[in-house]
């Protein structure tokens, strides 16, 4: 015999010696590479999402609209309903920052007067006039998110008047509207979407869950309700929301009105994942090891497809935004005094108004800004739930 | 010259490289293998040792923007004059390589279930093959592929031509990719897991084939597979990869009946023995490929031998590749 | 095929049934009717109206009998064409809304082209030449286009069109234009009023398109069949166009079924802002009135249209797909 063929036959057998070894080896890393596998299954995610530039941007902006809602009435100079009639129809106006070198944020005055053939108001500024913008100042009395009673405003002027957006026929500020504007179209989203998750998480995970005729009836039900255009349907829904009613009630039934269709959306992508989910081993194990469906759904499959699930209602939020604000620029919304960009944008419905004051525009851009962010988040957060693919 | 004159296909260190977000992925690292006219090689390893890799990288059929090969040569016999071309310096998208491509280089691959388009009908699919290769008309082209079709054994050869993928069985897709394969009488057939995804029986059919096949159209065939009973029956040499290397390789008999890298040994302890009645656990390698992105210092197969984790050999660094006995190399420390 | 269409085309019959039925409920959830709402704007201009001859009007428009009765007599018109009366207009609501829906028929049409034409050879461009510099442009413009509602996009139009670029956006004709005769310069004078508003309502299709057309092709590209054309030596022109383009593009097809609802929905808003006579306005001003045969019979038309829409873009996709077409 040659002596590689020794060595040959020295492996083999020490294949063999080590085979019982092996297994009990094998069994180890099996179990502990699987929990290694669902902590770095988030890391990866996470690792994915923050490489991503536009998402993470398209994230801050989010949490920043959040934060700024949340302190709305801190941070604007003016309350939601303050007029100002000397001042209607100002032009957004130019912010001085420093005056002889030195960091010090000023305005000029303005003056207003009646053209005497257009009967129009004509501002002038001042520029003998500087009126610096002071921090911290004491301005109108209002409640910090509806709770705290304060009259601290981040800004202000002591005199005439700040409006960094100009304001309206009313001569009420539009940048403070704006920004008070937005805890309602940010919420309306937010409430929409988690009611649609409610509803949708739990039919969509039930009918693929159990399938059978529940699954059956909730899938018809399901392609009625899509077989109808949503904007038509939302507004002919809007529009039998009785005059009456209180605005925090009209807020309400917004939302219930924009889950309708919204958790159907929801359902079908949840019953999709859970049907793939339900033929999984680890379901299977613990079906066969006696666990109860209410466990499995709650224990396994939520958080299985609970990445899933945020992807998803990121991404339904620009929908319910955009329907929110649509409807309320037609009148069938939102009504004031409740106000939201869709509500604040109803004044330039008016082409001739809207013509002479552009800057009524304005809310607009914060719907496209708030939509643009959330598409940017909603799509970096789909590309990092699914991390096996580059 | 003279001595690769011999060769139809001559690989020399061969290595192709992958560059991801997440490093760089050394796919094939510095493989040498040859093909003479007629004959049949099969290459074997895991999934991700690199075989597939090695296989594209002749047809030059790897993504242009993640994968470069950076070093070695494919030297490549042409049919008309031998004249002897280097595949690794042609332009992957120009006119040279779509030359050889299908008309004397033709590739199968492993799923036969995506390796044909479901819009259009097989017949199309064939004949736009053999009228780019050939100077006919499309009657003529016609009966061709019908002809073809006939020799891989498909009965309805003049109906299966109008029919859409779909409507096909998995050995019947496969036979309509090998009869498309060999319908320009390609010198070298490369054959990516030809029989991975159909059933037991059919795979037997189609090896059965390929061989039958081969001997008609006298051309040399690579079998690339995971599965080393695949080819037991049909290869000339072997030729054993592990994580983008060779680690043997040999004449079919050496490497079956005295294979020497611990790896070989391990693949073949894995292949069930039809008519074993002993109750005995088929034994499978223990481990798995790391982490394709790991640089890994020393014996790659370290992690996973026998003769390492007994502490009979350190692995400390890569083996050389030596001949134990004519035409069979191992690259392995122990044998060193 | 046609064993497929008929069957599908039949499969619609119960659930336009069921459609009209919640069509039919919602037009009539509002609290009171159109004599109330008839009343309440008499009231507001002053004016009053006895008990009597509100008893008399109700009777005249049939609100005085049961809803199932209400509902048999609007739906069984429809077969005959007869889609009900409009109470506000005094007129057939066929006659109100038969020009209205062929400009929105129009204008979705066109805009659902305007999509197609413009997104499936960026989406190419895009995937061919991912993470370039115009893949990422063009990205940044469709989320872009994805971002800016329709109502603002047509705003924003106006404003330009009349104080940068001085010209008429509203309308479909130039005021001086309304009442001309029939002559080239009007109908032209029309064109230029038809583009804007297609495009804005092509635009959030047309991002939606570029991402899904780049995303197909993307997964086509990494297709085996890709490779196995590719390694028959064809041209990576003949690769691409004959092979991957064909595949990615059929995903497409069944997109264009969930296009058709923006579409409407798009029609409406845009139409109401550029005041085109799409169904917009007058659906928006029914809803206010209660013109409740007017509304119900808008809102059921814009479903079957999407009912429609959506066969066809299931026969499409079976014509074009051999796989669906032999099911």
């Amino acid at each position: 015999m040659n002596d590689y063929q020794e060595k040959s036959n020295y492996i083999k057998k020490l294949y063999e010696q080590q085979s019982n070894l092996d297994q009990t080896i094998a069994h180890q890393m099996m179990s502990s590479e699987k929990l290694a596998f669902a902590t770095s299954q988030w890391r990866m995610m996470w690792r994915k999402f923050i490489r991503n530039r536009t998402a993470v941007i398209g994230g801050i902006v989010i949490l920043l609209f959040y934060l700024v809602a949340l302190f709305a009435d801190f941070i604007v100079p003016y309350t939601l309903q303050q007029r100002m009639t000397q001042y209607s129809f100002l032009p957004p106006q130019r912010i001085h920052f420093f005056y002889e070198g030195k960091f010090q944020p000023f305005v000029y005055g303005i003056k207003g007067s009646r053209d005497p053939n257009t009967l129009m108001r004509v501002y002038v500024t001042d520029p003998e006039k500087r009126i610096p913008i002071r921090f911290f100042i004491r301005g109108e009395p209002y409640k910090l998110m509806g709770l705290f009673p304060a009259n601290i405003h981040l800004f202000g002027v002591e005199e005439g008047i700040v409006s960094l957006m100009g304001t309206d026929g009313q001569g009420r500020d539009m940048f403070s509207r704006v920004i008070i504007g937005s805890q309602i179209s940010l919420t309306i989203g937010l409430v929409g979407v988690a009611l649609s998750l409610v509803i949708g998480a739990f039919l969509g995970v039930y009918s693929g869950y159990f399938g059978g005729w529940i699954d059956n009836l909730i899938q018809r039900i399901i392609e009625i309700i899509r077989s109808f255009p949503p904007i038509p349907l939302w507004m002919a829904l809007t529009a039998a929301l009785p005059s009456h009613w209180s605005p925090l009630k009209v807020y309400f039934a917004i939302t219930v009105i924009l889950s309708l269709i919204g958790w159907t959306w929801l359902a079908r992508q949840l019953r999709g994942k859970v049907l793939a989910l339900r033929e999984e081993d680890f379901v299977m194990a613990a079906r066969l090891s006696g666990a109860s469906n209410w466990w499995i759904i709650t224990k396994h499959l939520i958080p299985a497809t609970f990445s899933h699930i945020i992807v998803i209602s990121t991404l339904s939020m620009p929908s319910m935004i955009l329907a929110e604000s649509a409807l309320s620029f037609l009148g069938l919304g939102l009504r004031p005094p409740l106000t939201s960009w869709g509500v604040l944008l109803q004044q330039a419905q008016n082409i001739q108004v809207l013509l002479l004051y552009p800057w009524l525009l304005m809310p607009g851009f914060f719907v496209a800004i708030s939509i643009l962010a959330f598409n940017f988040l909603g799509d970096g957060l789909r590309d990092a739930a699914d991390p096996y693919t580059v | 010259m003279k001595e690769n004159e011999q060769y139809l296909l001559k690989i020399n260190n061969l290595k192709t490289y992958f560059y991801t977000l997440d490093g760089i992925v050394r796919a094939v690292e510095g493989v040498s293998l040859s093909i003479k006219p007629g004959k049949t090689i099969g290459l074997v390893g895991e999934s991700g040792c690199g075989k597939s890799v090695t296989a594209h990288s002749i047809l030059r059929l790897l993504p242009l923007k993640t994968c470069k090969i950076i070093e070695g040569e494919i030297l490549f016999q042409r049919q008309n004059n031998h004249e002897i071309i280097d595949l690794t310096k042609v332009d992957p998208q120009g006119s040279l390589i779509r030359s050889i491509r299908g008309k004397e280089i033709a590739m199968i691959f492993q799923e036969p279930m995506t390796s044909l388009s479901p819009v259009y009908t097989v017949g199309n699919q064939i004949i736009e093959a053999i009228l780019l290769h050939n100077q006919i008309e499309y009657p003529e082209a016609r009966e061709h592929a019908i002809s073809m079709l006939k020799s891989v054994g498909l009965g309805m050869a003049e109906s299966i031509i109008d029919e859409y993928p779909h409507r096909l069985s998995g050995g019947q897709r496969q036979r309509v990719m090998i009869a498309m394969a060999l319908s320009c009488n390609p010198s070298l057939l490369i054959a990516d897991e030809p029989t991975t995804a159909l059933d037991v029986t059919i795979q037997a059919q189609i090896m059965e084939l390929l061989k039958s096949l081969q001997k008609q159209f006298n051309m040399a065939v690579l079998i690339i597979t995971h599965n080393l009973g695949v080819i037991a029956e049909m290869a000339d040499e072997i030729v054993v990869m592990y994580l983008g290397r060779i680690v043997e390789k040999g004449s079919l008999e050496q490497v079956f009946e005295k294979p020497l890298h611990p790896y070989t040994i391990g693949l073949i302890k894995s292949i069930p023995i039809i008519g074993n009645q002993t109750k005995k656990r088929l034994a499978p390698i223990p481990g798995s490929v790391p982490d394709p992105l790991a640089v890994i210092e020393g014996c790659a197969f370290r992690l996973r031998c026998p003769a390492y984790k007994q502490k009979e050999c350190t692995g400390h660094k890569e083996s050389p590749m030596v001949e134990v006995e004519p035409g069979h190399y191992v690259s392995c420390l122990l044998y060193s | 095929m046609m064993a497929y269409i008929l069957k599908r085309f039949l499969g619609m019959i119960p659930t336009f049934l069921i459609i009209s039925i919640i069509t039919f409920v919602i037009v009539q959830l509002p609290p009171g009717d159109f004599v109330t709402s008839a009343q309440a704007e008499i009231a507001a201009s002053g004016g009053g109206m006895d008990a009597a001859t509100v008893e008399a009007m109700r009777v005249r428009y049939g609100l005085d009998q049961p809803i199932l009765v209400q509902y048999w007599k609007w739906i069984s018109g429809f077969p005959r064409g007869d889609f009900g009366y409009s109470l506000e207009w005094n007129a057939p609501v066929w006659d109100i809304i038969a020009g209205r829906f062929g400009w929105t028929l129009l204008l979705s049409g066109l805009a659902l082209v305007f999509m197609w034409v413009v997104s499936i050879p960026i989406g190419i461009y895009s995937a061919r030449n991912k993470y370039s510099l115009g893949d990422n442009v063009f990205t940044f413009l469709g989320f872009l286009g994805l971002s800016i509602p329709d109502f603002m996009l047509s705003l924003m139009w106006l404003v330009f069109a009349t104080m940068t670029l001085g010209i008429s956006a509203s309308g479909l004709y130039s005021p001086s234009m309304v009442d001309a005769p029939w002559s080239m310069t009007k109908f032209l004078d029309l064109l230029n009023h038809l583009w804007p508003p297609i495009i804005i309502m092509g635009i959030i299709g047309t991002a939606e398109l570029i991402r899904i057309m780049r995303g197909n092709l993307l997964d086509v590209l990494n297709q085996q069949y890709i490779t196995t054309a590719r390694a028959k030596g064809l041209e990576e022109k003949v690769v691409i166009q004959k092979y991957a383009v064909r595949m990615a593009i059929n995903p497409l097809i069944s997109v264009l079924g969930m296009q058709i609802p923006k579409m409407i929905s798009s029609s409406l808003i845009v139409g109401l802002v550029l005041s085109i006579p799409t169904l917009g306005p007058i659906f928006l001003r029914s809803l206010i009135t209660q013109d409740m045969y007017l509304a119900g019979a808008i809102l059921l038309l814009m479903t079957v249209m999407l009912l429609i829409g959506n066969l066809l873009a299931d026969i499409a996709l079976a014509w074009v797909d051999p796989r669906i077409r032999y099911e």
